[in-house]
């Protein structure tokens, strides 16, 4: 009977945790707007179309995945002046997909990033700015690589590669609409 | 029986199905910032200015307004793992070769919400029938409770890991090189070493990159198996683990580990448990374990396609004041360098691989006052290959000598799989 029920329980956990979400909120996308351009005064969103053609030829220059149809960028002006383009995101860490804003400057180099909805259950030292100060300044030409620009985290490493993807995709992004 | 149990299972899957399916409510979308209108995706180019993101569909909150309380749980809860199998031969002397399905770990988490969450892990280890003494048993590695109030400030209660150098807190499979962990974490830290009590751990990050972080715990504490005190001589440590139900004495045993990183890549750590092994009414047996740990990882270079690095030199070293019979300290140590590696024509196929060489040399006393059969010493050299970062294949050379007794000192040939899921 107790057999019964301990194979009852794992089924149960086992079946409905596929759909889970154990998420830590760091950011709602209003909050991680607001940080990212505090000194703006206006937002604006700006959405750009990844056609099947551009897709393929960015997966094939760059080998990591776009996987959204479209990307919405977020635009912070002070009067007509550009102060930088945020874009939410998200990356799968181990079986999570790890939600994220990176802040990229009209220069093309990341400003910030921030973990927003952080999902799996081991590897949250990736929310810790120690981590996620290594992001600034980098640029698609630099070090933007797990362990050489950005170091790991023992425990964390598959959290820590997907936020340098993010990262990569998010300025691969910028050069291609926003780029010169 | 096997009708009853037929009849659980059906009914947990259809539990479990009707739990997902019996609200028509729109799940969290995973995926913030993309359109849900295919026919907006056609329209590029700058919109409207705003700053209420709410009003543009995007989801605010953690879980959709209707969900059911016990949907809520389940869809808090997420099941991991990871699962090892081994094959170990030395020729034949201690044991025939053989596959050894070592461990299989069963995680489970939930946040309950943004400062309050459990994990927990059930470890059975070879196959899981016997007792924890013994080696084969099904048995809580860890489970307990988080409630965080700063950053620098989490309570933890339940069944914690002693916080004694770093392996034996990052003692997955798939995280190790080595398939066998270091010696003195099996004889002077009995990893994987867990005790049922409370603590606090935390950490703190400095504007100028250094960081440090802490664990300190009160616990049950280890003891000794006849109740008087003794440590187990050569044997190590291993056998003085308690139960999780109760405590042998009035005395609780003190843990902590401090640890300081003065740079990325660098962290040294402090770490020290005291604890007295004698039950109640046969005299304080103190036994007190001082431990410090090092690990330093490089960054990596690329040359060509082909990745070099990083290198990673890691070691510890635990030092036991006991007076008992016979014992009076234990001492040992281990250093372990790993050199990562990646050739270009193999990125081509497999983007994501990575091949580690390491080297490994251990040292333990288990009593210091004591004979040499008591020393044993260890050289490890091995190679893994991991084709993505969860699932990795070793393979390692052992040479053991400096022990009188002459099985300690049989040469090994181990290889193994690890995969975390």
């Amino acid at each position: 009977m107790k057999k019964c029920f301990w194979i009852s329980l794992v089924c149960v956990i086992f079946f409905t945790a596929q759909a889970a979400w154990a998420q830590k909120i760091y950011l709602t996308p209003t909050d991680a707007l607001k940080l990212m351009f505090k000194n703006s005064s206006t937002v604006s969103e700006a959405k750009q179309v990844m056609t099947p053609e551009l897709r393929q030829k960015l997966e094939k220059e760059n080998r990591i995945p776009f996987p959204k149809n479209t990307y919405m960028f977020y635009v912070g002006k002070s009067g007509e002046k550009i102060d930088g383009y945020a874009l939410i995101d998200e990356e799968i860490g181990k079986v999570e997909p790890i939600t994220f804003v990176t802040l990229i400057s009209p220069e093309g180099i990341i400003e910030q990033v921030e973990i927003m909805v952080y999902r799996e259950s081991h590897g949250g030292e990736v929310a810790q700015s120690r981590f996620l100060n290594q992001f600034r300044g980098k640029t698609l030409v630099g070090d933007l690589r797990l362990n050489q620009g950005i170091r790991s985290i023992t425990g964390a490493t598959l959290s820590a590669k997907a936020l340098v993807t993010g990262a990569r995709r998010a300025l691969i992004l910028w050069q291609t609409f926003y780029g010169k | 029986m096997k009708v009853k149990l037929f009849h659980s299972i059906v009914l947990a899957c259809l539990i479990s199905w009707v739990g997902q399916n019996a609200q028509a409510e729109p799940e969290l979308p995973k995926s913030v910032g993309e359109s849900s209108n295919p026919s907006e995706n056609q329209d590029a180019g700058e919109g409207p200015v705003y700053y209420e993101i709410k009003k543009e569909g995007h989801n605010e909150t953690a879980v959709p307004e209707g969900v059911s309380g016990f949907k809520k749980f389940l869809g808090r809860t997420t099941v991991g793992g990871y699962f090892d199998v081994e094959f170990d031969n030395d020729g034949g002397v201690n044991n025939a070769s053989s596959f050894d399905a070592h461990r299989f770990v069963l995680g489970v988490s939930s946040q309950l919400n943004n400062w309050l969450s459990i994990n927990s892990e059930i470890e059975l280890e070879h196959g899981g029938d016997g007792t924890i003494t013994n080696g084969d048993h099904v048995a809580l590695e860890q489970a307990f409770f988080d409630a965080t109030v700063r950053d620098w400030l989490t309570f933890r209660g339940g069944v914690v890991l002693i916080p004694m150098g770093r392996v034996n807190i990052l003692h997955d499979a798939n995280l190790l090189d080595f398939t066998t962990r270091p010696l003195p974490d099996l004889l002077i830290i009995p990893s994987t070493w867990s005790e049922t009590g409370v603590g606090v751990h935390g950490f703190h990050n400095f504007a100028n990159n250094m960081a440090f972080n802490y664990e300190l715990y009160v616990t049950n504490g280890l003891a000794s198996p006849n109740g008087d005190g003794n440590v187990l001589g050569n044997g190590g440590n291993r056998g003085l683990r308690n139960g999780f139900r109760s405590d042998n004495n009035n005395d609780k045993a003190i843990s902590g580990r401090l640890g300081f990183s003065p740079m990325t890549g660098l962290e040294l750590g402090a770490s020290a448990y005291t604890t007295d092994l004698a039950s109640n009414g046969a005299g304080d047996e103190r036994m007190t374990i001082l431990g410090g740990d090092l690990r330093y990882q490089s960054p990596s270079w690329e040359f060509g396609n082909t990745i070099v690095g990083p290198v990673e030199l890691e070691g510890e070293v635990y030092k036991t004041f006991v007076d008992t019979n016979g014992v009076t300290g234990q001492f040992g140590y281990y250093a372990q360098l790993n050199f990562h590696w990646f050739p270009g024509p193999f990125r081509k196929v497999i983007p994501d691989g990575t091949f580690t060489n390491m080297v490994r040399f251990n040292y333990v006393d288990t009593n210091t006052a004591g004979a040499s059969t008591d020393e044993r010493k260890r050289l490890e050299i091995g190679m893994n290959f991991r084709p993505i970062e969860p699932f990795v294949i070793k393979a390692e050379y052992q040479m053991n000598f400096g022990s009188e007794t002459a099985a300690n000192n049989n040469d090994r040939i181990i290889a193994s799989a690890a995969i975390a899921f």
